[in-house]
């Protein structure tokens, strides 16, 4: 047998044993004592019902926020949101932040293959009394002219040196080269460009594998969702936000395509080798990683950074895709139409913020994979429009349900290093969906609720059935309920196109 | 996906053919309509700590020649120098999205739960693929 010293398989005994082993901390908080498993630095933090912690528990993702909590220099707790599922190494909804001055590391697992996975919220003035009666062109319309689906090239073409700029100029190229506003800049997180991005710590093969896929889709729970406001709950928020019932909204996700994927590819292979040289022993080597100050940490931001603006860009083209099919369909400018940014926010990177460390500044490496950026009222980076109000926080349900736009609290920036959930949170293997979606079609399911979904494969839409997920209002609850964002209003979804 | 294989070679082909059916709708025949679309040989060359990383390395550039070349690869002729380093010519096809619907894409390779063991009828291989 070949096996490698540093990989340890999982095993069956943990998932048996996790409700005698983690302690309850309050409605919405489970520990993961440090003694748990020997090598975690720190203990785990699960924020979940007891009703989601039984669904969470049907896979590995509590055994993995274990092994995050093995990472040199993560600082507080390995942290878990509700939404969390099975990951590749790091789980999904998982946030780790780790203190460069004390040997932190960086992990590309920690952010995931889509780097700079993310979601953005348009508001319209349209009603949805407005769009009912047209919902199906208007659906197959955006479904035309957006480019979606395995292998769907899109139309904006960049030479090499156009390439360059998109890396490091992530929105603010898209807005130059005509895919939006200087206020669409405004109102995306760090103005849709991270600084520090480098464009030679790129291998030619990401810059290969990104080639034509500018201002695309995507597949997967990649979508493009038209929904309307069905509940408010916090009006002063919503009404800063531009929010009321019955207002129609777009709810867009997607991420840096296969320059991401490529990019956090050729970093695992680096950081696999890194292992070795750093003396970093882990319990899975999808957690491979390298301390934030070494050659292979600083490539790797270079590089993830790039993909991370590569994102920002594809998003802002992506919406600029999205207004031309508006005006085209209502006959109307977009900004008639009010097709106004409420908000951009990330759910897969690392980034650097400061943060009160036992009575002392840091400047930590907060990982999130899966789990969205929450800023309290105040903070600094956010736009001043939102100052007073907190962050938005979006968080997209399933294409049957029902979304969530909410605001970041102090006690997240206290707790989860101003974090919170990035979705539902999947239910179902892939697979186990399409299973259970034998003999059925989900789009006539769906179409029967008068929700119009496209899609390029009915895998796609089997795999991203409702039932695969979880119930996105018990995730918002748990949120809610601990405190680490405010409810603001949900969404209802009227159409969908997908990959 | 479970990969088997009596031998190094039968292992490496065996992984190929079952990375072309999840992406594509490959199967006999398959590469028999792009006869005319058929290029070049392309000669690949891989070293890696163990046997284990090297098959590692080899799905790795599958991915990677499909999600950005669209290309496949048959007529696979490997030769093992060592454990540790592999040679490989390979003719490549080009994939047409037109005539054959990609089914899932996969991002990556990964290493969770990655494993190469050897039994007393050969290898048997298994991978998870971020899709």
């Amino acid at each position: 047998m070949m096996s490698d010293p540093l990989r340890r398989s999982f095993k069956p005994e943990h998932l048996m044993t996790f409700m005698t082993v983690l302690k309850k901390i309050d409605e919405y908080r489970w520990e993961i004592p440090v003694t748990y498993k020997p090598g975690m630095r720190v203990p785990g933090m699960i924020f979940a019902s007891e009703k989601l912690l039984s669904k969470i528990q049907a896979d590995e993702a509590v055994e993995q926020v274990a092994n995050v909590a093995h990472l040199p220099g993560i600082v507080g707790y390995s942290l878990a949101m509700p939404d969390i599922h099975w990951g590749y190494g790091f789980p999904i909804g998982g946030v780790a932040a780790t203190d460069p001055s004390e040997g932190g590391v960086i992990s590309p697992g920690g952010i995931g293959f889509d780097i700079n996975c993310g979601v953005r919220l348009v508001k319209t003035n349209l009603r949805r009394e407005e769009v009912l009666p047209r919902l199906r062109p208007l659906i197959s319309a955006l479904f035309q002219h957006i480019p979606c689906g395995v292998g769907r090239e899109g139309n904006i073409r960049t030479g090499r040196r156009d390439e360059r700029k998109v890396l490091l100029g992530g929105s603010r190229w898209a807005v130059h080269a005509g895919w939006g506003t200087n206020e669409d800049l405004e109102f995306t997180e760090a103005r849709g460009a991270l600084e520090g991005a480098d464009p030679d710590a790129v291998s030619e093969r990401a810059y290969e594998r990104g080639r034509g896929q500018l201002g695309t889709l995507g597949s997967g729970n990649h979508f493009l969702e038209v929904q309307y406001v069905d509940c408010i709950f916090d009006e002063k928020a919503a009404k800063v936000f531009g929010l009321e019932l019955g207002q129609v909204v777009l709810m867009l996700h997607s991420g840096s395509r296969g320059f991401g994927y490529q990019v956090c590819d050729d970093s695992l292979a680096l950081m696999r080798r890194a292992l070795g040289k750093y003396r970093i022993s882990l319990p899975d080597l999808q957690l491979s990683c390298a301390p934030v100050y070494s050659e292979e940490g600083r490539q790797y931001l270079g590089a993830m950074r790039c993909a991370a603006n590569y994102a920002w860009a594809n998003r802002q083209c992506l919406t600029g895709l999205a207004r031309e099919v508006f005006e085209e369909f209502f006959g109307r400018s977009f900004r008639d139409l009010g097709m106004e940014l409420i908000y951009d926010v990330a759910h897969n990177i690392a980034k650097f913020e400061d943060y009160g460390i036992g009575g002392k500044k840091k400047t930590l490496c907060v990982h999130r994979k899966g789990a969205t950026r929450a800023f309290p009222p105040g903070h600094p980076e956010l736009p001043g429009d939102y100052r007073e109000i907190g962050q938005p926080v979006i968080i997209p349900g399933d294409m049957g349900r029902f979304s969530y736009l909410a605001a970041g609290t102090q006690q997240a920036l206290e707790e989860t290093f101003g974090t919170s959930c990035h979705g539902a949170g999947r239910l179902l293997s892939r697979h186990a969906a399409v299973k259970a979606a034998r003999g059925r079609s989900i789009e006539r399911e769906l179409e029967a609720k008068g929700i119009i979904v496209m899609a390029r494969g009915k895998k796609g839409v089997a795999e991203e059935q409702p039932e695969a997920y979880k119930d996105v209002n018990d995730v918002v609850d748990a949120v809610h309920g601990a405190g680490i964002v405010r409810k603001v209003a949900r969404m209802r979804p009227l159409g969908a196109i997908k990959g | 996906m479970k990969i088997y294989g009596r031998t190094h070679e039968e292992l490496f082909t065996n992984g190929a053919l079952g990375f072309y059916s999840l992406v594509t709708d490959w199967g006999p025949g398959f590469a028999g309509g792009y006869g005319e679309r058929k290029k070049k040989i392309v000669r690949l060359c891989f070293s890696a700590e163990n046997m284990q990383e090297l098959f590692f390395a080899w799905l790795r550039e599958l991915v990677f020649y499909f999600s950005a070349r669209r290309m496949m690869l048959e007529d696979f002729h490997f030769s093992f120098s060592s454990q540790t380093s592999l040679e490989l010519r390979a003719r490549e096809i080009l994939f047409d999205p037109r005539k054959h619907e990609p089914k899932i894409e996969i991002k990556a390779v990964t290493y969770h739960l990655f494993e190469v063991t050897q039994g007393p009828e050969g290898f048997e291989a298994t991978v998870i693929f971020d899709v």
